[in-house]
C-alpha cells in the first residue's frame, strides 16, 4: 500500500478541521495515511488526528518559530525519504503552498498544486487543476518517481467527518539544524472576520459600492449573518478596501456554498476566483452586467436597499 | 546591489484559450509578462534607485519570441535581460525551469532575486521557491512589504492566521504579491532606451545544461489533457414589485431550492 503523508495545519495547539479535506484526498489516492504537523502547538494538536481515523503522527514541535519554509522542509524531507512516503498532500493555503513547493524542491520531485480532484488513471493518479484562471481544466499525471507532492484547493474534497477516535501514535521529529528564514511575528487579523477561504457564505462588493463607505452595509451584513467579506479587483484597485479581501485571479480563489456579488460587473478575472461557488447571487442595478449570465439568482436593484433587506430576512428566517 | 528579476510570459488575462487535441494552443494568443511579475520588477527598480551602484537584470525561460516581452521589461528601467529559449524546454516542469533559472542567475551573483508569486497560466508558484532551494538560499513567498537592511531582510506576507513577518539574511528569493507597490508604466524615453539595452539569448547547451535532464521530455509532471469547464446555465432574474418582495422570493429559493441558508 502506498504510504501517504498529509501535512495538517493547527493554530495554537488546535487542529484545523481542514484536515478532513486532506484525509479525503488521501482516501482518493488510497493508502496508509500518516499525519504531520509542524510548528509550536503541534504536539498538543496531534491527538486530534484520531477522530479522522489517522493513527500515526509525525510532529515537529519545541522551541521553534511559527514557520520556517527551509527548516521545516528540510526536517520533513528527511523523514519522507527515511520512511519512503510516496505522496505528500498539503492544503493550498499560504503555508501549504509555500512549504509544499520548498519541500518538493528539496526532494527534487514533481509538484502539482491547487488540485480540485484526484482520479484514477492508467499510470497512477490524475490530478485535476484549473488553468488560465479557470478558463480550462487541466488533468496532470506524475511521470517521475516517488515522492510526489500535491496541494489541494480548499472546499473541493468532501471532508472526512470526525468519528470515533483511534489512538494516535506520535513520533517527534528532530529539531532543525539551521534556519535560513524564520517567521518572527504574526499579527492577528481583523477581529470577528471570517476567512474567505473557509467561509460558507461570502458577500462581495464591486465597483457598484461606489466608495470605501459603500462597504459599510456589506460589512454589517457579514457581521450579522456571520460570513466573509470579499471585494472585486476594481474595488481594491480603487483603494476602497484592502487587498486581503480580493476575490479573483490576482486575489483569493473561493468555493463557498453561497456567493453574493453586489455591484460586481463580472470581469473574467473575478469569475476565476468564484465561479465554482455552489450558488451565486448577483445584485446589480445594471441588468446588462455579465455577472447575471453566471448567477443562479439575480436581483436587478440598488444594492444599498437589497443588502439590508436580505440581512433582515435571513436573520428573521434563522430566528424561525 | 545586484538584483535579478524572474519574468514569465503568459497569455493576456482577457484572452480565450484555444485547445488543440485537448492541449492549449497559444500560437495565436497575445502574450504579456505575468501580472504578478510587475510587482517584482517594480520592487527591483525601487531597491536599485535607493541603493548606489545597483543593477537589475531580468531573467526568463521562454521562446525566441519572448524577446519582445523582455524589451517591454527593459523599457520600465531594468538594465539588462537574459533569455533562455530552447525548443527542448517545451513542456518542462517548474523544477526544471528552476534549474535553468539557476544557470542564468549564477553568473550574475545577485544579492536579491524577485519573481511574481505565481504565473497566471498554470498557477504553479513553484519555480522561484525551487530556485531558492537549489541555491541553498532562504525565500519568502507572497511578499507585500519588503525591507532590506545591510545584509538582512524583513518581509511581510498575508499568512493563514494574519500578517506575518519573515526575517533572514541575503542573498534571498522573494515572490511578490499584489499590494507590495504600485507598478510604473514605461515612459517614451524608457521605450527608446530599451532598444539599445543588452538582451542576451542563450540556448541550453551554452548554459551547460542537458536537455535529457531539464527538457520537457524528462518532466516529472505531464499534462494529459484539458477541457473547458461545463458552462453554467443562465440564471434566473427574480421579479417582484418591491425590493422586499424580490428579497423574499430569493430567500425562499435559497432556503428551499438551493438549500444553502
Amino acid at each position: 500500500m502506498a504510504k501517504i503523508l498529509i501535512i495538517a495545519e493547527q493554530l495554537q495547539g488546535q487542529l484545523k478541521n481542514t484536515v478532513g479535506e486532506l484525509a479525503a484526498a488521501a482516501q482518493a489516492l488510497g493508502g496508509e495515511v500518516t499525519g504531520a504537523l509542524a510548528g509550536p502547538g503541534s504536539l498538543q494538536a496531534a491527538p486530534g488526528l484520531g477522530v479522522y481515523g489517522i493513527g500515526a503522527a509525525l510532529v515537529l514541535d519545541g522551541e521553534l518559530p511559527r514557520y520556517s519554509s527551509d527548516a521545516f522542509a528540510t526536517v520533513l524531507a528527511d523523514v519522507i525519504r527515511e520512511v519512503g512516503f510516496e505522496y505528500i498532500i498539503l492544503l493550498q493555503t499560504f503555508t501549504g503552498r509555500d512549504l509544499g513547493a520548498r519541500l518538493a524542491a528539496r526532494l527534487r520531485c514533481g509538484f502539482i498544486n491547487d488540485v480540485t480532484a484526484l482520479e484514477a488513471g492508467p499510470d497512477g493518479p490524475v490530478a485535476v487543476k484549473p488553468l488560465y484562471a479557470g478558463k480550462v481544466i487541466g488533468r496532470f499525471a506524475f511521470s517521475g518517481p516517488a515522492p510526489r507532492v500535491i496541494t489541494i484547493r480548499q472546499k473541493n474534497f468532501a471532508p472526512v467527518q470526525p468519528a470515533a477516535a483511534v489512538a494516535v501514535n506520535i513520533k517527534q521529529l528532530p529539531a532543525p539544524a539551521e534556519y535560513k528564514a524564520r517567521v518572527t511575528q504574526v499579527e492577528q487579523k481583523e477581529e470577528g472576520m471570517i476567512d474567505l477561504k473557509e467561509a460558507d457564505i461570502i458577500i462581495t462588493g464591486g465597483r457598484g459600492v461606489g466608495g470605501p463607505e459603500g462597504f459599510a452595509p456589506l460589512r454589517e451584513f457579514a457581521r450579522a449573518v456571520g460570513c466573509a467579506l470579499g471585494a472585486s479587483r476594481a474595488a481594491v484597485d480603487a483603494g476602497w478596501i484592502e487587498h486581503s479581501h480580493q476575490v479573483g485571479q490576482t486575489g483569493k480563489v473561493v468555493n463557498p456554498q453561497l456567493y453574493i456579488a453586489c455591484g460586481v460587473s463580472g470581469a473574467i478575472q473575478h469569475l476565476a476566483g468564484m465561479q465554482t461557488s455552489k450558488v451565486i447571487v448577483a445584485i446589480n442595478s445594471n441588468d446588462t452586467a455579465p455577472i447575471f449570465k453566471l448567477a443562479d439568482y439575480g436581483i436587478v436593484a440598488d444594492l444599498f436597499t437589497v443588502v439590508p433587506e436580505l440581512q433582515k430576512q435571513i436573520l428573521a428566517l434563522r430566528q424561525g | 546591489m545586484k538584483i535579478a528579476v524572474i519574468v514569465k510570459e503568459v497569455p493576456d488575462t482577457e484572452a480565450r484559450i484555444e485547445l488543440r487535441n485537448g492541449i492549449p494552443d497559444l500560437s495565436g494568443t497575445a502574450m504579456v509578462f505575468n501580472p504578478y511579475d510587475e510587482y517584482a520588477i517594480e520592487e527591483a527598480l525601487r531597491i536599485a534607485e535607493r541603493t548606489p551602484e545597483s543593477t537589475v537584470t531580468a531573467v526568463m525561460v521562454g521562446r525566441p519570441a519572448s524577446q519582445e516581452i523582455l524589451r517591454k521589461v527593459l523599457a520600465l528601467g531594468v538594465n539588462e535581460a537574459v533569455l533562455c529559449a530552447d525548443a527542448e524546454l517545451a513542456g518542462a516542469d517548474p523544477l526544471q525551469v528552476a534549474q535553468v533559472l539557476k544557470a542564468l542567475v549564477e553568473p550574475l551573483a545577485p544579492d536579491v532575486i524577485l519573481g511574481g508569486r505565481q504565473g497566471v497560466d498554470y498557477d504553479w508558484g513553484y519555480s522561484a521557491i525551487a530556485l531558492a532551494e537549489l541555491l541553498g538560499w532562504p525565500h519568502c513567498g507572497l511578499v507585500s512589504k519588503l525591507e532590506l537592511n545591510g545584509g538582512a531582510f524583513r518581509a511581510e506576507s498575508e499568512g493563514d492566521d494574519g500578517t506575518q513577518t519573515t526575517e533572514g539574511s541575503l542573498p534571498a528569493v522573494f515572490t511578490t504579491d499584489k499590494g507590495l507597490n504600485e507598478p510604473r508604466y514605461a515612459s517614451l524615453k524608457g521605450i527608446m532606451a530599451a532598444k539599445k539595452k543588452p538582451l542576451t539569448v542563450r540556448p541550453l547547451a551554452e548554459l551547460g545544461l542537458d536537455p535529457a535532464v531539464v527538457g520537457g521530455a524528462a518532466s516529472a509532471v505531464k499534462l494529459q489533457g484539458c477541457s473547458y469547464p461545463a458552462a453554467k446555465k443562465g440564471g434566473r432574474i427574480i421579479e417582484g414589485e418591491t425590493v422586499a418582495e424580490k428579497v423574499a422570493v430569493l430567500v425562499k429559493a435559497l432556503r428551499e431550492e438551493a438549500k444553502v441558508i
